[in-house]
């Protein structure tokens, strides 16, 4: 109750202009981290990340006036966070010309630049996992494993059915885990 | 009871075995538990505050404090059976659940917050005067299509702010990047600009075209990059 209660206290300081800036540097740090590797889970590089975050809070500073108090703050910036990494991926796809399968091995590729990267770790494994994942997959699972989100909160961001995420994220984790078992 | 032998005639084409069943209620519900419903209702929708001053005359066991934890041991009971499943459906995946293989930059979150203010404060000094916001979408379509489908030597290099977009625009790789661009123009600029190169066909075109009615409002467009994609085709204007 209490983070619904200050993100309320945000919102009615950033209507203000003697207060705006102050509430909108309040959200940013608030949400910040989590924000941050929801998007970096999916384009997994640094860089990209940050690319994304923050023209994401661009566009948040600019529609947060608009925004209608009906949904959650919390689940309207992940709704942008998301609808920026798509769009980014997609942007990234299009520029590479290449098929859906290659894309998302230029995923896997990026992982593997990493300077710490050791196939042969089961956490690495893991990510090596989630990479193979069609995109939509990817997203569910993430939300859910990392972020520890209620159905009905990622029903409302990826407006998909409660059922359909259940199930969407069941086959991610399945197939993560016959992928660890078999690499 | 019309409609309960239609009902009973539809079962008996179905299965004559259920029809022959009697209508007995096997469950049962606590002697008045109708007669208060309405109000437990009421006082649970409400739960924390509204509940305890609603109890407390009534029912002293209640321990103290009761409501103001009650959303909390719910959620904490969910969070269990949720870490439950995913413990005993999926061990790998669970044991791996906290090693994060990926590194961040040292003070990144800390000069995060800087880095995007001053991203956001020139733009806001920039603004001169205010446009009505269909005008904006009219005006951005003009220049999407200008830029998307007309060569840039036609346009005099170097000169204003939107020559310089166009320009710019070349090298921009992502919508974002065309968002922030188009953003970052003078009203004024993009207000002249259309006067000395836009198509009158195609602004008369687009204003009989459009019922400001139905304009996407600025939320729509900055939730969903293709808005004014998809505005442009219901009203079927050919985007050239």
């Amino acid at each position: 109750m209490n983070s619904i209660q200050n993100d309320q206290e945000l919102l009615v300081s950033f209507k203000d202009p003697a207060t705006k800036e102050h509430a909108f540097t309040c959200i940013i740090k608030k949400y910040q981290e989590r924000l941050y590797w929801h998007i970096r889970r999916m384009v997994v590089d640094h860089e990209d990340a940050n690319d994304v975050l923050q023209n994401m809070f661009i566009k948040v500073w600019r529609g947060l006036e608009n925004f209608r108090e009906d949904s959650q703050l919390y689940t309207w910036l992940y709704r942008i966070g998301t609808n920026e990494a798509l769009t980014f991926l997609s942007a990234q796809k299009k520029r590479q010309s290449t098929s859906l399968s290659d894309e998302d091995n230029g995923l896997i590729n990026k992982l593997k630049s990493d300077e710490g990267f050791d196939a042969n770790k089961l956490e690495w494994k893991l990510q090596m996992g989630i990479q193979s994942l069609p995109e939509k997959q990817r997203l569910v699972f993430s939300l859910r494993y990392y972020d520890e989100m209620p159905y009905h909160e990622m029903s409302k961001i990826l407006d998909t059915s409660e059922g359909a995420l259940k199930a969407s994220y069941h086959h991610a984790a399945k197939k993560i885990e016959e992928f660890i078992i078999n690499n | 009871m019309k409609n309960n032998k239609e009902i009973l005639n539809e079962l008996k084409t179905i299965s004559s075995l259920l029809a022959s069943i009697p209508k007995v209620n096997v469950q049962s519900v606590p002697p008045g538990y109708f007669e208060n419903l309405e109000e437990k209702l009421c006082i649970f929708s409400k739960l924390n505050q509204d509940a305890k001053e609603s109890f407390k005359d009534e029912d002293a066991n209640i321990p103290e404090g009761y409501f103001e934890t009650l959303s909390d041991s719910i959620l904490s009971r969910i969070n269990n059976n949720e870490a439950k499943e995913l413990e005993e459906t999926f061990p790998i995946l669970n044991s791996l659940k906290d090693k994060n293989v990926f590194h961040v930059p040292a003070g990144y979150f800390e000069n995060l917050n800087d880095q995007i203010i001053t991203r956001i404060k020139p733009k806001e000094k920039a603004k001169v005067i205010s446009i009505n916001s269909w005008m904006k979408y009219v005006a951005a379509a003009v220049i999407a299509g200008i830029m998307l489908f007309t060569s840039l030597y036609i346009f005099s290099p170097g000169g204003n702010e939107i020559s310089k977009y166009l320009a710019a625009s070349q090298q921009y790789e992502t919508s974002g990047q065309i968002a922030a661009g188009l953003a970052s123009l003078n009203e004024n600029e993009i207000i002249n600009y259309l006067e000395r190169n836009g198509n009158i066909t195609d602004n008369d075109l687009l204003l009989k075209n459009i019922d400001t009615e139905e304009l996407p409002t600025e939320f729509e467009y900055l939730i969903d990059d293709n808005t004014l994609n998809k505005f442009l085709d219901k009203i079927n204007i050919e985007k050239k």
